[in-house]
């Protein structure tokens, strides 16, 4: 093994540029969607100036950008299998209160929720999932698997339970599926993943429009 | 009785000096009060302050029970994947906090609820798709959830069209009425407001400038 797993060093700065950036957001001055391009693109170009100056680009910064799932050593898919877990246990142990606080912040406050302590259990919840999926997808494509189950799901299904339910479901099928096609025809595995991504999306769309056109 | 008591209420925002300065108010059980000024007076915070959401008041704020709260509109609500089903039982989330699922009593709640506010029949649509009008009746039966007698509105009829801004009112006179509710809201509407409320309350420059029966309000304002 002799090389670390990068794992170790990006979860803890994900999940600590998470809580910034969550900081960043509420201090209204930024608004958050600036402050992400803000951070990315700040983010991604030191990690392209330091490449430049050390390694150069090499097969292991390309497999970090397009992801490799064969890349993944078996203390990496251990990790990812126990922050999975962990990442669905609290979300289930916490799903009300999730619900309400990103429905309505505000009102959460006023029935005593301790919104921070929840927004920040969101913002390290979904960096942990980044920082795993990034390994097999990549920087450039992890975005697009947080995105595409819940909007496609978000065509068809019209309650907060069932999008979740049906989300967990479509990003399952879509990346074996999109694993399957990769090994049949020799494409890259990310990229699979997230064009079998767009065709569902465009699928469900299509179901939304025959259902709901009466 | 009064379900609300406010006395000599002083609030700054780190910004913005002596917000709210000397706040003293009752409001009395099975009242409709509507708190009517101009944008900056400090109604908004005075609500804020009377829900814990403004920490480090001085003065004392003195609560009954448990209180149902309707905020300003949140962009987020328009694009949110949630049933009305949901958005309404969630307001149930304080009576058993630390339990992960909702009971069956919180369930219960919600129905009948739901059934008196008439969105029973259409609860597993998505609350995005509602129109204003449906969306804030879906709100106020949350707000009632949350609540055994006092629901605050922080301009509930906000953007909506004057036919359905009534309906708003007469929801809220009928709750007054028929549930023994206390309605406290925050109103642009003075018309509206001198028509349906009991109590008027005007806030000027973080001060109580008038509180009282509409009948005074609107002679007050005739000698003007």
């Amino acid at each position: 093994m002799g090389i670390t797993s990068p794992l170790y060093i990006s979860i803890p700065v994900v999940t600590v540029a998470a809580v910034i950036l969550l900081k960043i957001g509420n201090s209204s001055k930024i608004k958050s969607d600036s402050a992400i391009a803000l951070i990315s693109s700040s983010s991604l170009a030191i990690g392209a100036a330091v490449t430049s100056v050390t390694t150069g680009m090499n097969t292991d910064v390309c497999n970090m950008m397009f992801g490799s799932i064969l890349a993944m050593s078996m203390a990496d898919v251990y990790l990812s299998v126990a922050v999975s877990i962990i990442v669905a246990v609290l979300f289930v142990i916490y799903y009300r209160k999730l619900f309400v606080i990103t429905f309505d912040e505000n009102f959460a406050r006023a029935n005593g929720l301790k919104a921070g302590r929840y927004t920040n259990l969101i913002a390290i919840l979904t960096a942990l999932i980044i920082v795993v999926g990034m390994r097999m997808m990549g920087v450039m494509l992890i975005s697009s698997i947080i995105i595409f189950p819940a909007l496609t799901s978000m065509r068809v299904f019209k309650s907060f339970k069932k999008v979740v339910i049906s989300s967990g479901i479509v990003s399952v099928c879509a990346f074996l599926i999109g694993i399957y096609l990769s090994y049949l025809y020799n494409i890259s595995t990310g990229s699979t993943i997230v064009l079998v991504n767009l065709v569902i999306f465009i699928i469900f769309t299509l179901i939304e429009k025959i259902v709901y056109s009466e | 009785m009064e379900v609300l008591n406010i006395k000599n209420l002083c609030f700054s925002y780190p910004t913005k000096k002596n917000t709210l300065k000397h706040i003293n108010l009752k409001i009395e059980e099975k009242t409709f009060n509507c708190i009517i000024g101009e944008n900056g007076s400090g109604k908004s915070t005075l609500l804020k302050c009377i829900l814990g959401l403004n920490k480090g008041y001085t003065g004392e704020i003195i609560k009954q029970n448990r209180i149902g709260y309707l905020p300003q509109k949140s962009e987020i609500q328009s694009n949110f994947p949630a049933s009305i089903e949901e958005v309404v039982l969630s307001g149930t989330i304080a009576d058993h906090i630390k339990s992960i699922f909702y009971t069956k009593e919180d369930k219960a709640k919600a129905e009948k609820i739901m059934k008196e506010l008439k969105i029973y029949d259409i609860r597993k649509k998505c609350f995005a798709d509602l129109s204003g009008g449906q969306q804030q009746r879906v709100l106020i039966a949350r707000s009632l959830c949350a609540t055994e007698n006092l629901i605050i509105l922080d301009e509930p009829t906000n953007g909506l069209d004057p036919r359905i801004a009534r309906q708003i009112y007469e929801l809220l006179d009928h709750l007054k009425k028929k549930d023994n509710i206390t309605v406290l809201m925050v109103s642009h509407d003075i018309e509206r407001a001198l028509k349906y409320a009991d109590n008027v309350i005007e806030i000027k420059e973080g001060k109580v400038v008038f509180k009282g029966k509409p009948s005074d309000y609107e002679l007050g304002g005739a000698k003007k």
